[in-house]
C-alpha cells in the first residue's frame, strides 16, 4: 500500500512540475513535433549517423577497422537506444495514466490497485513498441548485442530506419494505399496467371528429356521473369506448346505492367493537387510574420500581387479558375487552387491564426460579401479589404464586417468626371497620389519626446527642405480656435492646411508633399535633432 | 459650332457611375448602346440614350460625331471593340477627345496607338489604391474621404487672368496657403509647354495671363480665389 501511494504521490508531482514539462516538451520538439524548427537538424543528423552506420557494416565484409569500427558502432547503438527509449516515453504519458485511475477508482470508491494502473501504462507502450516504425527501430538496435550477431543482416533494417526522418514517404505510402483496391484485382489477377502458366510450363516442360524445366519451382521463377518483362534467358522453353504461352505470358506481362504504371501515375496525378497544397500550408505556417490572403487572381488580383511583391510582404493566393491559378504559379506566388467561399480552405490558409489581413478581390459581389462574412466571422480582428463591383455592394460589403471597400467604377467615374472639367488638376493629385515622377504624399509621424513633439508647426520650416504642408491627422480634437475647422471622420481628426500656431503632439500625423528625396532627408534631419 | 456633347458607348457598372457624374456637373450626354436589358436600366435613371451599332461609319455620323460631339467616352468590356471604336471616331474627327478603358497594359498600348487620349486601367487604379489602404491605411482613408467620398477638399485650376493680382508674379511671392485656406500644388507655364510644373521642383516661375494654377482647398476657397482673379487690380 505505502508503495502504490508513493507512487501515486511521485506521479502528481511530476504533473505538478515545471520542469518536467519543459523537459518533455524539448524532446518532444526535437523528435516528434512536426512543425518545430529543432526537428529538422536532428532529423539530418539522424540520416547521416544511419548512412555511415549502414556504410560501416558493409565496408567492414571486406575490412578490418578495428577499435574505431567499434567504438563507432557502440556509438550508434547508444544513440539509437536512446532514441527508441525517448520516443518509448514520449508515446504515453505514464504519470496520467496512474493519476486518471487513481481518480477514477476514487470516484467510484473502489479500492485503488497499482497493478491494474501499470498495466495500462505497460499496455500503451507496447502499443507503441508493436508498430511498424518502433519494429524497425528495435531491429536496427538488437543485432549489435553480440549474443545475437547472427542477426547482423539486420543491420540493414537501420536503411527503414531513414523512413522515419523523410517524412514525404508517408505521403507515398497514403497515395498508394489509396488505390488499394486497384492494387487488390491487379494481384489476384497476376497470382491467377503465375499460378496457371508455371502449371502448364511444368506440365509440358517437365515431361520433355533435355527440357530446362525441372520442378514446380523452375515454372514459377520462370513465370514471375516472364511476366514481368524482365526475361532472364537462364531458362527457355523448348517445346512448341511452351513457346505458345510463352508468347501469351509475354503479351499478359505488357498489359499487366502498363496498368500498375497507370494506376500507380494516375493516383498520383490526384493526389499531387493536394500535395502542392500542403506544401503551401507548411510554408506560410514556417514564416514568422503574418501573411496577407489574397482571394481573386483576376487582374486586380495580380496587380495587387505584384505591389505586394515588390513591398516583400507574405501571401497566399485563393483562386478557382484554373488559368488564373497556372498565371499565379508561373509567377511564383503561393497558391492555393479552390473557392475561398469554403470555410476550411480560408482556415487552412491561416485566417484564424497566420494572417493579418484578407483582400475578397473577385468579379463578383455575391462572393465578395460572402467571403468578408466568413472571414470576419473567422477572425473578429483581422483587416478586411474587399472590392465592390456594383453601386449597393458597397454597403453589404460594410456589414458584412469590410474594413475598407474598393469599388473600382467610382475610381474611374471620378477620374473620367475630372478629366473633361479640370484634366492638369486631375492628373497632377493623381500622380502625387500614386507617387508617379516621385512625387508624392507622404507621412511624417511626430514621435513622443521627439524634437517636433509640443512645437508649433510655423516653427517647421518646410519649405527650405522642399516640401509642402499637406495637413495634421490627429486622433484628439485640439481645443484651439483654428481659424481653419478640421474634418471630423471616424477614427480621427484632419486639419487641412493648418495655421502657423498649431501645436503638435505626439501621435499626430503630418502630411506632406515633395519629392521622395527631400522626405527622406527631412526624415533624416528630424532624426538628428534638426529643424 | 459648340463641341460640348459627350457620347458614352457601351453598357455596364463603370458607364452608369460616369454618365451619373457627368450630369451631375450638368453636362449633355447620351449613351450609345444595344444591350437591350442595360437600355431598360437606363431609361429608369432618365439619361439620353441610343441603341446604334458603333461599327457602322454612318450611325456615328448621324450621332454627331464630326460636328457638336466633343467628347467620348468609349467604356466597352472589351478591348477589341474600344480600339475599333476609337480607330472609327479619330478618323471622323480627329479633333475628337477619346477617353477608353483598357483591361491590361497591353491593351492600354495598343489603345494609346489607336488614337486614345486618355486610357483609364480601373484595375491597375483600384490595385494601386488597395495597396495603399494596406500600406498607409490611416493616410488613404483620409485622403478617400476629404477628397474623394466626401468632397470636402476639392481639387481645382484657374486660369490667370491679363492684369489681376498675381499677373506678373512670381510664386514665391504668392502667399497663397496664408492668405487663402489653400494649397498651391503647382502650375502649367504656358511658356515652357503645357506640362504641369510641380511647385517645389526648384524654380520659382513668374506667373503670366493663361498660365493654370493647381490648387487643392474647400470648395468657398477656391472659389474666394477664383473671384479675385476674375476682377482685375
Amino acid at each position: 500500500m505505502s508503495i502504490s501511494s508513493s507512487i501515486i504521490q511521485f506521479c502528481y508531482k511530476l504533473d505538478d512540475s515545471e520542469r518536467y514539462k519543459r523537459i518533455k516538451g524539448f524532446f518532444y520538439d526535437l523528435i516528434d513535433n512536426p512543425r518545430s524548427r529543432l526537428r529538422p537538424y536532428f532529423d539530418v543528423a539522424m540520416i547521416t549517423l544511419v548512412v555511415s552506420s549502414v556504410y560501416l557494416i558493409i565496408y567492414e565484409v571486406r575490412h578490418d577497422l578495428g577499435l574505431f569500427g567499434e567504438i563507432f558502432e557502440w556509438f550508434a547503438v547508444t544513440v539509437f537506444l536512446i532514441e527508441y527509449l525517448l520516443r518509448l516515453w514520449l508515446y504515453s504519458p505514464s504519470h496520467r495514466i496512474i493519476i486518471e485511475q487513481y481518480e477514477k477508482d476514487e470516484f467510484i470508491g473502489k479500492p485503488f490497485s497499482i497493478w491494474k494502473a501499470l498495466k495500462k501504462v505497460l499496455a500503451a507502450k507496447w502499443e507503441y513498441m508493436t508498430q511498424p516504425l518502433a519494429i524497425i527501430d528495435l531491429l536496427a538496435i538488437i543485432p549489435s548485442y553480440r549474443p545475437l550477431r547472427f542477426l547482423r543482416l539486420f543491420l540493414l533494417f537501420r536503411l527503414f530506419k531513414l523512413f522515419r526522418y523523410v517524412h514525404s514517404y508517408n505521403k507515398f505510402i497514403q497515395v498508394l494505399s489509396e488505390k488499394r483496391f486497384e492494387f487488390y484485382t491487379i494481384s489476384i489477377f497476376i497470382l491467377f496467371i503465375l499460378f496457371t502458366s508455371a502449371t502448364a510450363i511444368f506440365f509440358f516442360e517437365a515431361r520433355e528429356d533435355g527440357g530446362e524445366i525441372v520442378t514446380f519451382f523452375d515454372g514459377l521463377y520462370w513465370s514471375l521473369i516472364t511476366l514481368t518483362t524482365v526475361g532472364y534467358g537462364d531458362i527457355t522453353p523448348q517445346t512448341t506448346e511452351g513457346r505458345v504461352i510463352t508468347m501469351i505470358l509475354v503479351i499478359c506481362g505488357v498489359a499487366v505492367m502498363a496498368f500498375i504504371t497507370s494506376i500507380i501515375v494516375s493516383s498520383f496525378n490526384e493526389k499531387m493537387e493536394e500535395l502542392r497544397e500542403n506544401s503551401v500550408f507548411a510554408e506560410l505556417e514556417k514564416k514568422k510574420v503574418k501573411h496577407t490572403i489574397l482571394c481573386g487572381f483576376g487582374r486586380m488580383g495580380s496587380v495587387v500581387a505584384d505591389y505586394l511583391k515588390e513591398e516583400k510582404k507574405h501571401f497566399v493566393i485563393i483562386e478557382s479558375e484554373p488559368i488564373n491559378v497556372a498565371r499565379a504559379k508561373r509567377a511564383g506566388f503561393l497558391v492555393i487552387e479552390g473557392s475561398a467561399e469554403n470555410s476550411d480552405l480560408l482556415k487552412s490558409a491561416g485566417i484564424k491564426e497566420h494572417a493579418e489581413m484578407i483582400l475578397c478581390l473577385t468579379g463578383n459581389d455575391v462572393v465578395n460579401v460572402y467571403i468578408t462574412l466568413t472571414a470576419r466571422y473567422l477572425n473578429p480582428d483581422i483587416e478586411i479589404i474587399s472590392r465592390a463591383n456594383q453601386k449597393d455592394s458597397v454597403k453589404k460589403l460594410q456589414q458584412a464586417g469590410a474594413n475598407h471597400t474598393v469599388a473600382p467604377f467610382k475610381v474611374v467615374g471620378l477620374i473620367a468626371a475630372e478629366f473633361i472639367g479640370q484634366p492638369v488638376a486631375f492628373e497632377a493629385i493623381h500622380d502625387i497620389l500614386s507617387g508617379k515622377n516621385d512625387i508624392s504624399l507622404e507621412t511624417v509621424t511626430v514621435k513622443n519626446k521627439s524634437i517636433l513633439d509640443g512645437i508649433q508647426i510655423g516653427e517647421v520650416n518646410f519649405l527650405a527642405n522642399k516640401l509642402e504642408l499637406f495637413g495634421v491627422i490627429t486622433t484628439t480634437k485640439r481645443n484651439k480656435k483654428c481659424v481653419n475647422k478640421p474634418f471630423i471622420f471616424k477614427y480621427n481628426h484632419f486639419y487641412f492646411n493648418p495655421n502657423n500656431d498649431f501645436i503638435l503632439q505626439a501621435g499626430d500625423i503630418i502630411l506632406v508633399i515633395g519629392h521622395q528625396y527631400s522626405i527622406i532627408h527631412f526624415k533624416d534631419q528630424l532624426a538628428l535633432g534638426k529643424l | 459650332m459648340k463641341r460640348d456633347r459627350i457620347l458614352v458607348f457601351g453598357c455596364n457598372s463603370m458607364v452608369i457611375e460616369v454618365a451619373g457624374q457627368l450630369r451631375e456637373k450638368e453636362h449633355d450626354i447620351t449613351i450609345v448602346s444595344q444591350d437591350e436589358e442595360c437600355i431598360k436600366r437606363i431609361e429608369k435613371k432618365h439619361i439620353h440614350f441610343k441603341n446604334v451599332d458603333y461599327t457602322d461609319d454612318e450611325a456615328l455620323k448621324s450621332l454627331g460625331i464630326g460636328q457638336d460631339v466633343g467628347v467620348i467616352f468609349s467604356f466597352f468590356k472589351k478591348d477589341s471593340k474600344n480600339v475599333y471604336l476609337t480607330i472609327s471616331a479619330k478618323n471622323i474627327d480627329p479633333d475628337i477627345l477619346i477617353i477608353t478603358l483598357s483591361q491590361s497594359l497591353d491593351s492600354s498600348d495598343k489603345l494609346r496607338a489607336a488614337g486614345a487620349d486618355k486610357v483609364i486601367d480601373p484595375y491597375e487604379i483600384s490595385g494601386r489604391k488597395i495597396y495603399n489602404v494596406i500600406r498607409r491605411p490611416l493616410v488613404s482613408e483620409t485622403i478617400e474621404q476629404a477628397l474623394f467620398s466626401q468632397n470636402l477638399i476639392n481639387i481645382a485650376e484657374i486660369k490667370i487672368k491679363a492684369n489681376c493680382f498675381l499677373d506678373g508674379k512670381r510664386l514665391g511671392e504668392s502667399h497663397l496657403s496664408q492668405n487663402y485656406n489653400l494649397i498651391l500644388l503647382g502650375v502649367v507655364d504656358k511658356e515652357l509647354g503645357n506640362e504641369f510644373i510641380f511647385k517645389l521642383s526648384g524654380i520659382d516661375h513668374k506667373l503670366d495671363t493663361n498660365d493654370l494654377l493647381v490648387v487643392i482647398g474647400t470648395t468657398e476657397e477656391i472659389e474666394r480665389l477664383r473671384k479675385d482673379i476674375n476682377t482685375p487690380v
